[in-house]
């Protein structure tokens, strides 16, 4: 049991194995692993006794979830008559794979019923008598000696899975894509769910979209070619990750899915500026609300994005106003441009944007994307301003909203609109073509898979998101 | 890449369909082949399926540096849009115009398009366009809502007709239905015949009100000739349709369609057919009510003052034809049939009957009969009949719209000054219902103090009635609205108030517009 103490401080995690030991039956643990999702999870946290958190289900309203380590005792609010409910073997899940971020105190409820469990502990434990002890520097000590260990073995079981995925990529090649295209969808989850047990969900969750796109894609083949050589390459990169610069292992660690702590980012490379908010983009991935918000540093000349994630229903923070100009201090996350950044102070509003900064044409956009490929071969977005830029609508651009974007030169690229789906994308493309009118005119988007994602606009008139 | 790398006669195009040939298949049946010197040559012996993977690993790297995004050879650029010759319209101006398409929208989605065509009817006055921003949700809102195509033209500038130009649900927002019907696609041309067959359901119905709302009385009889020319093929629901756009206005050669329509399949078209000839007293059909009905009229009393109404008979086939049906339930049969026949024949059987002139006449008929003599005289809009039935009637009947404007203005004045309280509610109703659209300001406020006078929880007033009320009031002076949101503030029944309070609300908004773009 944890000194009172101690109750600040999180509980040591418990390993994979002691989470698999809690599940009632192994169906369970199989449908717990597909909660463990970020956006499904809202409101987490850990104190020295206790993991807690909401989980969205099907339901309106998040099922409170919190598990008494001391015990350990479930609570959760779902109707399951399983005990331990899969809500809470996810958030063990979660916990143990260190995606839970240390919360700020646990709700009302979670404490007051853990409180009342305590209570109860220790009138059992009166009899036994004896009291806890302040925590001394041999502890502390023993904590960051546990922390490496904890490290080591989670880098041990990323290293095995490393492993068998490469054996999985060989036997794939061997065996042909064909073959693996005829899989049903549990065969490819059953990978995705070896690589989240080895602590690799960045790369399950590729899988698990491989799976799902691979049957319905007209390019499947150069599509899964591309992507098995991305694994590869992946694979190919960790064996050698120990002679790898620290943005290239950063990089790794971001595919990879092993989440930075943001204390961690806080205490890193840290940029005051002043911050353009050069565009927003905002999607929806299952129940998953992303929005990605790219800023340009006036001073620095940084282009960062800064990502804000909300579970179905939760609100997102507002977003902030493309065009304006804000005065605030960024941690940037470890790795290669283009970066991920964190807000350290509350932005203060610092006037409007006349024009888009830097850019030039199609030809210097490419070039800086094969500049940031070089850097980190794994990169999908890169920004670009593209000046002088005419939009003339595709073929089918009322219903597709697809359109070409040509530069002062005449070189084209396709492109689509900002939009959290595809009706809203089209909207966006008409409103882009109603401000430029055809004429010339300042784009920022995102530079992926050949396409241009149009997420702002300059004209005479200032920058304008879509 | 502008062209093949060749090393030693292999491609890298060659390779990379090599590579993705063996993916497919397997390296176990198919080996991928070797690098080709262009990308460093052959690599270290490994089994066949790691060779697969590091090529694989090659070509997604190739492909995502190299891959070009589009050709490089220069492409035709759009035609830009001429620069607009209308200036933007000012802040708040433009900040109503978005307020209408917010969403949650404000407004109802019907009251929503009115409130966006006056913004549009006021925009065009003040010679300013849309703003760039919102011409797609102004072109898409037209797309769907035909009646605000023509105020958006105008306004639309430059960009916006170059904008509906590229997109081809918008192009129709441009093109005037009339043109689309014409020989040569100009606007205000004579529609062409042959067009009217291939012309979608609701560009037809659009030409046909139009048709019917032109001043050229040619133009208006146009119209029943375009219908009839694809009666015989038009499903159902085109029929009723067309029969009511052309009932909007009725115009005597309309006989020929009407009369075919009578013997059509559909009993909801008969009818519809029959409806519409109570409308039409030089119709053949009316010939044959009059024929039935004036040997059942007849005067007695020694002085010749009364006017008696015989039985009709049963009806034969071509009776029931002419709309002689049996009666709903609950409805005497020769009540009925009598009032069919009243409705259908021409009215001045009715005075050659009695002897006498209209007021006397409708005297002397009764009640069941008077309906449908009212019935009649708002149908054909018979100025001397309605005069006479309000006459006699001492109350509006539902006919003050019949009347010319100064007389029917009078009678409102009149009126709404008469009634006094909840007795009056029923003329209230006929009187707020015949109010003109838009109201003098003097009626206008007739109209709220005579609301003002019934006890609030009393004041029952049918939906069609407060929209009617709304219509009217457009024009209506601040004070006169200030009273009836005092009204609104009243404890009114809860349909009437919050109908009442939705006016309100639509009337400020249009005030707003109005003063925006003053």
């Amino acid at each position: 049991m944890t000194t009172p103490e101690a109750a600040d401080v999180p509980a040591e995690r418990w390993p994979l194995e002691r989470v698999r030991g809690a599940a009632p039956d192994a169906a369970s643990l199989v449908a717990a692993r597909k909660l463990t999702a970020p956006g499904a999870w809202s409101d987490c946290g850990v104190s020295a006794t206790l993991v807690w958190g909401k989980c969205q289900g099907s339901g309106k309203a998040p099922y409170q979830v919190s598990v008494d380590l001391s015990g350990p005792a479930y609570r959760c609010s779902c109707p399951s008559r399983k005990f331990p409910c899969k809500h809470a073997l996810a958030l063990l899940l979660r916990w143990s794979a260190g995606d839970l971020e240390p919360g700020a105190g646990a709700p009302d409820e979670a404490a007051a019923w853990a409180r009342q469990r305590a209570e109860r502990a220790a009138s059992r434990a009166a009899a036994e008598a004896g009291s806890g002890a302040p925590v001394d520097p041999a502890t502390l000590a023993a904590r960051a000696a546990a922390a490496a260990q904890r490290r080591d073995e989670r880098l041990a079981r990323m290293d095995a899975g490393m492993e068998d995925l490469a054996v999985w990529l060989t036997d794939l090649a061997r065996t042909g894509i064909a073959a693996a295209r005829q899989r049903d969808l549990t065969w490819w989850e059953s990978a995705a769910a070896r690589l989240v047990d080895a602590q690799l969900p960045g790369v399950a969750e590729e899988v698990r979209a491989l799976g799902r796109t691979v049957r319905h894609r007209s390019d499947w083949a150069e599509h899964t070619v591309d992507v098995l050589g991305r694994w590869w390459l992946l694979v190919r990169a960790w064996r050698r990750r120990a002679d790898l610069d620290a943005a290239t292992a950063a990089d790794l660690r971001t595919v990879v899915g092993w989440a930075w702590a943001t204390d961690e980012v806080r205490a890193g490379e840290t940029v005051a500026d002043v911050w353009a908010v050069l565009g927003a983009h905002r999607s929806t991935d299952g129940g998953l609300l992303e929005q990605r918000t790219w800023l340009h540093g006036e001073r620095s000349g940084h282009v960062v994005q800064v990502l804000d994630f909300a579970a179905r229903g939760a609100p997102m923070p507002v977003a902030r106003t493309v065009g304006s100009r804000l005065d605030a201090t960024l941690a940037l996350y470890p790795g290669h441009d283009p970066r991920r950044a964190l807000l350290v102070t509350e932005p203060v509003a610092a006037g409007e944007l006349d024009r888009l900064p830097g850019g030039g044409d199609l030809a210097a956009a490419r070039a800086r994307r094969t500049a940031a490929l070089a850097a980190n071969p794994f990169v999908r977005r890169v920004p670009a301003v593209v000046r002088d830029a005419r939009v003339a609508p595709g073929p089918d651009a009322d219903t597709t909203g697809a359109v070409t974007v040509v530069d002062a030169a005449g070189r084209t690229v396709p492109g689509v609109a900002t939009g959290a789906d595809e009706e809203e994308a089209t909207g966006a493309v008409w409103s882009l073509l109603a401000r430029t009118g055809g004429r010339p005119a300042d784009l920022f988007g995102e530079l992926q898979d050949g396409v241009l994602r149009v997420l702002a606009v300059g004209t005479g008139d200032g920058v304008v998101g879509l | 890449m502008s062209a093949p790398v060749t090393v030693e006669d292999v491609t890298v195009e060659d390779w990379a369909d090599g590579v993705v040939a063996a993916a497919i298949l397997g390296s176990g049946r198919r080996a991928a082949p070797e690098l080709p010197a262009a990308l460093g040559g052959p690599g270290p012996a490994a089994d066949s399926g790691t060779r697969l993977l590091d090529a694989a690993t090659v070509l997604a790297a190739v492909r995502a540096v190299g891959a070009p995004d589009a050709p490089e050879a220069p492409v035709d650029a759009p035609v830009p849009a001429p620069a607009d010759t209308l200036a933007p319209p000012p802040p708040r101006a433009r900040q109503l115009l978005e307020l209408l398409h917010a969403r949650p929208a404000p407004v109802p989605a019907a009251e929503r398009d009115v409130l966006v065509a006056h913004w549009l009817a006021c925009a065009a006055a003040r010679g300013v366009r849309v703003p760039h921003d919102l011409l797609p949700t102004l072109l898409e809102r037209a797309r769907t809502t035909p009646t605000l195509r023509a105020p958006l033209r105008p306004v639309l500038d430059e960009r916006g007709r170059w904008l509906a130009a590229l997109h081809p649900g918008w192009s129709a927002v441009l093109a005037d239905h009339r043109a689309a019907a014409s020989p040569a696609g100009t606007p205000g041309a004579r529609p062409d015949p042959a067009a009217w067959p291939h012309l979608p359901a609701p560009a037809r119905l659009a030409l046909l009100l139009d048709l019917r709302a032109s001043p050229d009385p040619a133009e208006r009889a146009t119209a029943a000739d375009l219908v009839a020319s694809t009666w015989a093929n038009d499903p159902v629901n085109e029929r009723t349709q067309h029969l009511e756009a052309l009932g909007s206005a009725l115009v005597e050669t309309d006989d020929a369609l009407l009369e075919r329509a009578l013997d059509d399949r559909s009993v909801k078209v008969r009818g519809l057919a029959q409806a519409l000839l109570d409308g039409l007293p030089t119709s053949r059909r009316a010939q044959r009510m009059a024929e039935r009905l004036a040997p059942l009229l007849s005067r007695s009393g020694i002085l010749g003052r009364r006017l008696d109404v015989a039985t009709p008979p049963d009806p034969d086939d071509a009776g029931v034809r002419d709309g002689l049906t049996p009666p709903p339930r609950g409805t005497s049969r020769h009540d009925w049939w009598l009032g069919t026949l009243v409705a259908g024949a021409p009215l001045p059987v009715l005075t050659s009957a009695s002897g006498v002139d209209e007021a006397a006449t409708y005297q002397r008929l009764p009640d069941p009969l008077r309906a449908a003599v009212r019935r009649a005289v708002l149908l054909r809009r018979d100025v001397d009949w309605a005069r006479a039935v309000i006459a006699v009637e001492g109350r509006p009947s539902g006919l003050l719209s019949v009347l010319p404007a100064e007389e029917r203005t009078q009678h409102l004045g009149s009126g709404l000054a008469r009634c006094r309280g909840a007795g009056d509610l029923r003329d209230l109703r006929d009187l707020l219902a015949a109010l003109p659209v838009p109201a003098d300001p003097g009626l206008a406020r007739e109209a709220v103090e005579a609301l003002h006078r019934v006890p609030p929880p009393r004041l029952v007033l049918p939906t069609e009635t407060v929209h009617h009320l709304r219509d009217a009031l457009v024009d209506a002076p601040p004070a006169t609205l200030d009273r009836l949101t005092d009204l609104v503030r009243t404890d009114l029944p809860e349909t009437t108030g919050r109908a009442l309070s939705t006016a309100l609300q639509l009337l400020s908004l249009r005030r707003s517009i109005s003063e925006a773009l003053r």
